[in-house]
């Protein structure tokens, strides 16, 4: 940095910062889902009393108006690595009713994930990734203090309670922020993606993985969209 | 001599097959390769994750096939080894295959599939039928192994269902009885005294087998941890009025002790009959350790060690028995009848 052109560039760069990210673009769309989408199966809570109270049935596949809920999607190549920001908020999972709320989340790797149960019966949290058991806890009620983990790889974490054995949760992680998980609507969007070319991927627990890549220019919202036909096979 | 050590060989393997099985269920990893009998679309998919987990399992299986092919070609007279493996296996694959390539590309089984596989497992029954001693013993192992991996599909295809799982595991230990019952009758050890009870013997085995399945129907019925206190359930030993999951797990404790009292029993009767003292000794102490797993699988909330562990003794503890009953039994005495067919095949 001796060298005044250097600094003169360096200096220019530090100016020219703040439009960069102004300029950034997004990634949206919406996943589509074209089969006939299975009928939700009642789940069999009746083991545990309290469960019981509620009957429910499996939200794995939720499609409305053809459009296709919680799925993960994020930029999986292309992008580099971020730290996650200071002021980035904890991902809670919460334990209510007996299942997990949201069942389908994102974490980013260095963010703080919070584990909390507010049922007053017992659920264990037994989280993997890959086929590796993160951690396996036992939270008695919903007095237990919450538990609190680090993200420290990427992927898609898997939770279970293996009390309550439909109980089955997910949070994606990733090593950047450019991730989303669609909504009811099927739509996500992705801000402050800077420009450049991406592979982004969707993934659904019961469907699996869907793979396009997509050029993100300038502030400019980059289209995508993923269709489903209830034929995939996923791995959650 | 080969037929004898690759009996040996396969039913140590088969250990470790139940082991590995016991992983992929233990590490969420049964459905981490979604398609059968490819995972991913392919016979060497990249080896990481619950993949890598799941494909092991595969893999383990498909040696233990193999082996017990040898055993088949070796120990059955040559026209029917070929008739068994050359014709009837390769129809019942091919049935098994297409039906499931059918299947998992929006289609249903075709009946030809269907057929191929009827046909296959009716040639088996025909085979072990015939058969008699350890010619019988192979057969029956080859048609327990391919059951085995044709449940095994059924669990991918399927996506987990309870009662395939629970087929798997206990069609598993019954492949497992075979091959320990085949390297016995295969190993030339003189028989134990006839002092040694052997209906007893055979009740016990049949006593472990039974809470072997029973444990898998805990275990894939979701109901290992519906009662998380020990020694009671909810405050009570038979608690009513409650789910019939909490029985099913309750009838799993309770039937422990019963295994653990004619375990014992035979122990006793196997020791002073002396000659098989390692193994008869070997049961109570397994059936002890069984139950101290069963109890830290509870308390750790199904960690992955004791829970596989718990698995692994299982089928050691049936093992040892069945290797008394067999020590025992009076069709011991048929062997050196036929040691020349055997000389022979060898």
């Amino acid at each position: 940095m001796n060298n005044p052109k250097s600094a003169a560039i360096a200096a220019m760069c530090a100016a020219l910062l703040p439009c960069a990210a102004f300029a950034a673009g997004s990634i949206e769309g919406s996943v589509d889902f074209s089969g006939k989408p299975p009928t939700a199966a009642k789940l069999h809570r009746e083991a545990d009393p309290f469960c019981a109270k509620k009957p429910m049935t499996n939200p794995e596949v939720l499609v409305k108006n053809g459009k296709l809920e919680n799925v993960w999607v994020h930029v999986s190549k292309g992008a580099k690595d971020v730290p996650v920001a200071a002021d980035a908020k904890e991902v809670e999972m919460d334990q209510k009713d007996c299942m997990y709320e949201p069942r389908m989340a994102v974490a980013q790797v260095g963010q703080k994930i919070r584990a909390k149960n507010g049922d007053p019966v017992l659920h264990n949290v037994h989280t993997y990734l890959g086929a590796t058991t993160v951690f396996n806890k036992g939270m008695p009620n919903d007095k237990a203090s919450p538990i609190e983990y680090v993200a420290k790889e990427e992927g898609m974490m898997k939770w279970k309670c293996d009390v309550h054995p439909w109980m089955r949760g997910f949070i994606g992680i990733s090593k950047n922020p450019y991730q989303a998980v669609t909504g009811a609507d099927g739509s996500f969007k992705i801000d402050n993606v800077p420009p450049g070319k991406y592979t982004i991927e969707s993934w659904h627990e019961k469907y699996g993985t869907k793979k396009q890549d997509i050029t993100v220019e300038d502030g400019k919202p980059a289209k995508v969209d993923f269709k489903y036909d209830g034929t995939e096979k996923g791995t959650g | 001599m080969w037929v004898r050590r690759l009996a040996v060989f396969a039913a140590l393997l088969t250990f470790v097959l139940i082991v590995a099985g016991g992983l992929v269920t233990n590490t969420d990893s049964g459905l981490a390769c979604p398609d059968w009998p490819l995972c991913h679309g392919s016979a060497v998919p990249k080896m990481v994750g619950g993949v890598a987990v799941e494909h092991t399992h595969r893999l383990l299986a498909t040696a233990a096939g193999l082996c017990t092919v040898g055993l088949v070609a070796g120990l059955l007279p040559r026209r029917r080894s070929i008739l068994l493996c050359g014709v009837m296996l390769p129809a019942l694959l091919s049935g098994a295959f297409a039906g499931a390539w059918f299947q998992q590309h929006g289609g249903e089984f075709p009946p030809w599939a269907i057929f191929l596989v009827v046909i296959g497992f009716g040639g088996f029954v025909a085979v072990i039928s015939q058969e008699r001693g350890p010619s019988r013993l192979a057969a029956l192992a080859l048609a327990l192994v391919v059951a085995q991996g044709l449940l095994g599909g059924l669990t991918v295809i399927y996506r987990l269902p309870p009662v395939v799982l629970v087929l798997h595991t206990a069609t598993s230990m019954l492949f497992l009885v075979s091959l320990v019952a085949l390297a016995w009758r295969l190993s030339g050890r003189p028989a134990a005294p006839s002092a040694m009870a052997t209906p007893l013997l055979f009740l016990t085995a049949a006593a472990v087998y039974l809470q072997i399945v029973l444990g898998a129907a805990v275990r894939h019925t979701g109901a290992g941890l519906v009662c998380v206190d020990l020694p009671y359930c909810r405050g009570a030993i038979w608690p009513s009025g409650v789910h019939p999951a909490v029985h099913l797990h309750m009838a799993h404790r309770a039937f422990a002790f019963v295994v653990l009292g004619l375990v014992a029993w035979n122990a006793a009767a196997a020791f002073r009959a002396g000659r098989v003292r390692p193994l008869a000794l070997a049961g109570p102490a397994l059936a002890v350790l069984q139950i101290v797993l069963g109890v830290l699988a509870i308390t750790t909330f199904k960690d992955l060690v004791p829970l596989t562990a718990h698995l692994l003794v299982a089928a050691l503890l049936l093992a040892d028995v069945v290797s008394l009953a067999v020590l025992a039994g009076p069709s011991r005495a048929r062997v050196p009848a036929e040691a020349p067919a055997l000389g022979a095949a060898t």
